[in-house]
């Protein structure tokens, strides 16, 4: 080619606005400058603002004491002595909790509705989309503040629901009975330990009695065998440890109505808007999760049903063996997705008088920069997320298919 | 034609179709099926497509519910009862155009599942079951890998072994070469030429004409959902009688 262009703004001799690399490499460094650009005067911007009005801005509060009491608290909270940053971690760990029962049931629930939308029973599939189309098309917010409400229908404290003096139920919350360590901590944690070690010697049981069956052929009961395996452990433990200690291993704190102060005593108690938050999270995401579930068990040719029909498998070991294997794959990116989104919905508890992270975090800017709290929660939020896609990622890991 | 072993259920014809019809909403796919097929009879069943000829062999394990008419499989009765289905699909090894190996599963695995879960057959023993059934295929050394791993005649000669896996007493063939590059389509008609020779009553739904001349008893041809002609090959294919199957041969024999 003698007409090749030469000169200065050639490389390689092509003009560099037609150099492909070249392109590329301007592109790359166009976009870094607008990004830097656009970072640098939103932060200054935030930087004038916060001096010229005199907004409260530093991490010193961090280390204050709080001073204002965390409704809700899992680990133990002392709101006169505790600093800010300790309630910022009890109120974080009241959101993980919410969050992780609110997964585990949503998806449970979710799953069996899911399931139920592909049923061949009409009545069942019908219902299932029902519940699928009101759930979905009705805003959050609005649910939880019905769910809210609902439970303010119910009578008040002085006339609570008392279910057989163990169950108390009214506008305030439940109250149930709970296990407690109250005879000591080394014989209740030494029986938990035993138990735990039974439930795992009881499960290594079912798992060879499981395997004895189908490698001889034998009938050899391992749910039966393995179960009682558990429970005779624990049991023989318990009894054990009562006649060393000279009482039961765990105490049971069993709530009373305390007439006096009008209010509930002892037991597991759980205030309203936990309730409010767990079942209306529930309930909404798992209209999700039931369309992720019946479109990921579509996604599973209707030949691979035929093909396990025809080598003799029934409808449920089809499902059980083929289809939802399979439909998992498909299932797990958008359910993680889901995953995500419940927890992050879950900072909608303002609204129903949840101590979440976000409420513990509203209450504080009264008496502490907003700013600094709120870039605090919103890392908190995005830890959340990024360990629900570690989890994701490790299930997609682990069920992926080779070769395709 | 050999008769094969007594069977447990000492039935000669092992599978009996009377009047079946089949509709797919309002349209009529079977209209009033006969036929009777002896125990180690090889049929090939040709038509065009959309004649019915797949349908029929599915309504035969219940993968296509038939409408009217009886169809006795070994003695059974396909009904609403769910214990004959599973009875008459113990019996019945099927092959499909698209091989349907279960993609999650190593070709061993695709084997034994079926033997272990509904039979109950210990895991060494299906796999020794399984090993031997891939040597009789020529593929025991792709045992470990996965379906997606396999050309498409490896994979239907696993779904081959698959079905056998269950020791049916019949194997219905549905296509089983339409989907495969020509070069592959030898190696999974001999396995189907041994396994005829082995005794297995086969019903074979195929365009294979070769094959059906070597090794078929009888030649069904289906037109519009009902039986056209049923002759033995030499017959079928230098003499057909109808119309419709000389039209058809014409079509497929250039």
């Amino acid at each position: 080619m003698a007409d090749q262009p030469r000169g200065i703004l050639t490389y390689q001799g092509i003009p560099v606005w037609r150099h492909a690399v070249l392109i590329q490499w301007a592109l790359q460094i166009i976009s870094a400058i607008a990004v830097v650009t656009l970072v640098v005067w939103f932060f200054s911007n935030v930087a004038f603002a916060i001096n010229d009005r005199d907004i409260p801005f530093g991490w010193n509060f961090f280390g204050r004491s709080y001073g204002t009491p965390v409704p809700e608290h899992a680990l133990p909270f002392n709101d006169s002595t505790d600093s800010y940053a300790y309630a910022l971690l009890v109120a974080a760990v009241n959101t993980i909790i919410l969050a992780v029962a609110g997964v585990i049931l949503a998806i449970i629930v979710g799953t069996l509705i899911g399931i139920a939308r592909l049923s061949p029973n009409w009545l069942l599939s019908r219902l299932s989309l029902v519940y699928v189309e009101f759930f979905r098309n009705v805003p959050l917010l609005v649910q939880l503040l019905f769910i809210f409400y609902f439970i303010l229908v119910l009578p008040p404290i002085t006339e609570t629901y008392n279910l057989f003096d163990v169950l108390y139920i009214n506008n305030a919350g439940i109250a149930m009975p709970q296990p407690t360590l109250s005879s000591g901590i080394a014989p209740g944690l030494g029986w938990v330990a035993a138990a735990g070690a039974g439930v795992f010697l009881g499960y290594t049981v079912y798992k060879l009695r499981n395997r004895r069956e189908i490698v001889t052929g034998a009938v050899s009961y391992p749910l039966l065998t393995g179960i009682g395996t558990a429970v005779g452990i624990a049991a023989v433990a318990w009894v054990a440890i009562w006649a060393m200690a000279g009482d039961t291993p765990l105490g049971l704190s069993i709530p009373a109505p305390d007439d006096r102060f009008g209010r509930i005593e002892d037991g597991l108690r759980v205030r309203s808007g936990a309730i409010v938050m767990l079942v209306g999270l529930v309930m909404y995401t798992a209209a999700f999760i039931a369309e992720i579930v019946r479109a990921g068990i579509q996604s599973v040719s209707r030949g691979q049903t035929e093909a396990a029909l025809a080598v003799g498998l029934k409808p449920v070991g089809v499902l059980r063996n083929v289809t939802f294997p399979q439909a998992l794959r498909v299932i797990i990116p958008p359910l993680i997705s889901q995953c995500l989104n419940l927890t992050k919905n879950s900072s909608l508890a303002p609204a129903v008088g949840f101590a979440d992270l976000t409420n513990v975090g509203i209450t504080m800017t009264q008496t502490a920069p907003a700013i600094n709290i709120f870039l605090v929660i919103m890392l908190a939020y995005l830890a959340m997320s990024l360990a629900w896609s570690a989890v994701g990622n490790f299930y997609n890991w682990r069920t992926r298919i080779v070769g395709t | 034609m050999t008769n094969g072993d007594a069977s447990d259920n000492g039935v000669e014809d092992i599978i009996i179709a009377r009047d079946v019809h089949k509709w797919f909403g309002s349209f009529h796919a079977l209209r009033g099926v006969s036929t009777t097929v002896k125990r180690a009879e090889k049929v090939v069943i040709l038509g065009p497509s959309g004649s019915g000829k797949s349908t029929f062999i599915r309504t035969i394990n219940r993968l296509e519910e038939h409408q009217r008419g009886e169809i006795i499989v070994d003695g059974i009765t396909l009904s609403n009862d769910v214990r004959n289905i599973d009875a008459i699909r113990r019996e019945v090894g099927m092959v499909f155009q698209q091989f349907n190996l279960f993609p999650h599963l190593t070709v061993k695995d695709n084997i034994t599942l079926a033997p272990m879960k509904v039979r109950h057959i210990p895991r060494a023993e299906a796999e020794d079951t399984a090993m031997g059934l891939l040597e009789r295929v020529g593929i025991p050394e792709q045992a470990e890998k996965y379906p997606a791993e396999l050309s498409g005649g490896q994979q239907q000669r696993v779904a081959i072994a698959r079905a056998l896996a269950m020791q049916p007493r019949i194997m219905l063939f549905d296509e089983p070469t339409s989907a495969l590059d020509p070069e592959m389509i030898k190696d999974v008609l001999d396995v189907m030429t041994e396994l005829a020779q082995s005794g297995m009553t086969m019903l074979i739904v195929t365009h294979e004409v070769g094959f059906a001349r070597e090794v078929a008893d009888r030649v069904i041809m289906f037109d519009e959902g009902m039986i056209a002609e049923e002759a033995p090959p030499n017959e079928f294919f230098i003499n057909p009688k109808s119309d419709r199957a000389k039209l058809f041969l014409s079509q497929i024999l250039h």
